[in-house]
């Protein structure tokens, strides 16, 4: 044998030659690969079976037959070979032994020739699975993490859901006390008792709303959100709510001023979950503004198909190190232990849910300005994109 | 002489399509997880019905954010085994999807479903509501552990008896 006849095999690729009658013949000398598919010989001169032998090219010949018709029509260059050629994907083929071959196609024409080039690439296989095999251990992990978290998430709703329930006897114990003719000293115990717990069962209310708002928020991919909610009768709910708090901290709340002839400024959100989102932000305000300061609550309504509300204090704002953190779960604000420190995180997912965004900035003057912006509905060029795209740069 | 008959294995990633196939054509079953890329060619002679049937099995890699599923691969089927992981319910809508594309692109074809990872009955999802909806849609359902071995055969020999009493096309040479 000429160095030619064994040159492909000694590169271990496998050369076919179509014959003008469609069959193919094997063109040198057949690689070790090939001995091994169980494939009778001879094969020079026997047309071989590729449905036997190769049973993947099945689905490759029609693009390598376009490939040979193409370069057929084309002026061959000096060399013989023509200009294009067209590689098949990879495939693996088990042989008799239960060896995986790794194999690739490659159809070009070398003169009148029109071959097939059938290369074992172990190599690049192995390396491309590597690759894949991981990014999909990855995820893997990922889906049983998320389930393992989804149960726990479910055990804590469960066990926080139930603490509501002793509490609220309590709460109704203690407002009964309350009632009753008692001596002074018992009197501010009963009073303290009853300050604690509820605010244990406003902790307990924002905990459940997250875990709605994250639930919702996961159910509402791709949905249409179809409540509506009045700004405007929003804020001034909230503020009226929490008058009493501003007043026991000797801040002075004030709340928008009356404008647009007293029509409502018509939100996507939920009534509901869109004042405990202003609360949370005024509270917020009211526990960090000084003595004898203004925490102001404005509505705006100057962007076409958008609304925003914010809210301004004169404490001592947002610390860098925590501001980036500041939406996020379990990243307590301004006062570690303050709260759940889920308030701002539930307040996010929700807003978001809306297509709003929600922030916060410093204020030059001193002290923070948080924001809340959601898409008016009924306006005047109603939005459509993201408003936490757009928010970005805008507040400055 | 055998008769040959192309058949497509479709499913999800890591459903046990090619631990099946390997169960069914080498007797074999490894813990070991080898992701497919593109698909792997095996053959598998059976016995049915006095006939003798050269099963020429397709196993293509499972649909997911990181590897299309070439439908294009399904033409030339005699028939479909479609897998679906019955530890993970999702997996069903997968299938059910590959089925439908590959219904495009081939034509209808004998198909036969295997809820796989049997042994895992502590992990089952699959409930029976999810199963008729399987059946509603005209294929035939068998529960299969590629870890066991149970009901493999059973699998590859419906699916063989279904094409063998179909007009599904013979391999083409």
């Amino acid at each position: 044998m000429d160095v030619d006849t064994w040159l492909l095999s000694a590169l271990d690729k496998l050369v076919l030659e179509r014959l003008r009658d469609g069959t193919f013949v094997v063109r040198g000398e057949p690689p070790p690969w090939f001995l091994r598919l169980g494939i009778a010989p001879p094969w020079r001169d026997t047309p071989l079976r590729i449905d036997r032998a190769l049973p993947f090219l099945e689905v490759f010949l029609p693009e390598a037959e376009r490939a040979w018709s193409t370069d057929a029509s084309r002026s061959a260059r000096p060399d013989g070979c023509t200009q294009g050629s067209v590689r098949s994907d990879g495939w693996t083929q088990m042989t008799e032994d239960d060896e995986a071959l790794h194999l690739e196609a490659t159809a070009l024409c070398v003169g009148s020739s029109r071959l097939l080039v059938i290369t074992r690439n172990d190599a690049l296989f192995h390396e491309r699975r590597r690759v894949l095999q991981r990014a999909r251990e990855l995820r893997l992990v990922h889906e049983a993490l998320s389930r393992e978290v989804e149960r726990k998430d479910v055990l804590v709703h469960c066990i926080v859901h139930d603490l509501s329930g002793p509490l609220n006897s309590l709460l109704g114990a203690l407002s009964l006390l309350q009632e009753q003719p008692l001596p002074e000293k018992s009197g501010a115990l009963a009073a303290v008792a009853l300050k604690a717990a509820l605010r244990q069962r406003e902790l307990i209310r924002e905990i459940l709303d997250t875990f709605a708002a994250e639930g919702a928020a996961l159910d509402a991919s791709g949905g249409e959100l179809a409540e509506v909610a009045d700004l405007r009768g929003t804020v001034a709910q909230v503020i009226e709510a929490l008058l009493p708090m501003a007043c026991s901290r000797c801040v002075r709340l004030e709340g928008p001023p009356e404008s647009g002839g007293g029509q409502p400024c018509c939100v996507l959100g939920e009534g509901r979950r869109l004042a405990r989102v202003v609360s949370n932000l005024v509270e917020n305000a009211l526990r960090f503004a000084p003595a004898r300061t203004s925490v102001r609550v404005l509505v705006h309504e100057d962007e076409p198909g958008w609304a925003r509300v914010t809210v301004e204090d004169e404490g001592p704002g947002v610390s860098p190190a925590i501001a980036p953190r500041l939406f996020q779960k379990f990243a307590y604000g301004r006062d570690p232990g303050a709260g759940s420190g889920l308030g701002l995180y539930g307040a996010r997912i929700a807003v978001e849910r809306w297509g709003g965004a929600i922030g916060h900035e410093a204020r030059p003057e001193g002290g923070a300005r948080f924001w809340v912006r959601l898409r008016r509905v009924g306006a005047a060029g109603e939005a459509t994109g993201g408003g936490a795209q757009r928010e970005t740069g805008r507040e400055g | 002489m055998a008769e040959k008959r192309k058949v497509c294995v479709l499913g999800a990633t890591g459903v046990g399509k090619t631990s099946l196939v390997a169960r069914f054509a080498r007797s074999i079953f490894s813990e070991s997880y080898l992701t497919t890329i593109g698909v792997t060619i095996e053959t598998r002679r059976v016995r049915c019905d006095d006939r003798e049937l050269d099963l020429i099995l397709w196993d293509l890699s499972g649909e997911d954010e990181f590897q299309d599923v070439q439908i294009s691969y399904v033409r030339g089927s005699a028939g479909l085994l479609l897998v679906i992981d019955g530890t993970r319910r999702f997996t069903v809508e997968t299938g059910l999807r590959l089925h439908a594309a590959a219904r495009a692109t081939a034509g209808e074809l004998p198909s036969v479903v295997a809820l796989n990872k049997a042994d895992l009955t502590a992990a089952w999802e699959i409930d029976e509501a999810a199963e008729a909806r399987l059946r509603r849609a005209g294929l035939l359902v068998t529960r299969t552990s590629a870890k066991t071995g149970a009901g493999v055969e059973g699998a590859f020999s419906a699916l063989a008896r279904a094409m063998l009493g179909s007009d599904a096309p013979l391999w083409r040479g």
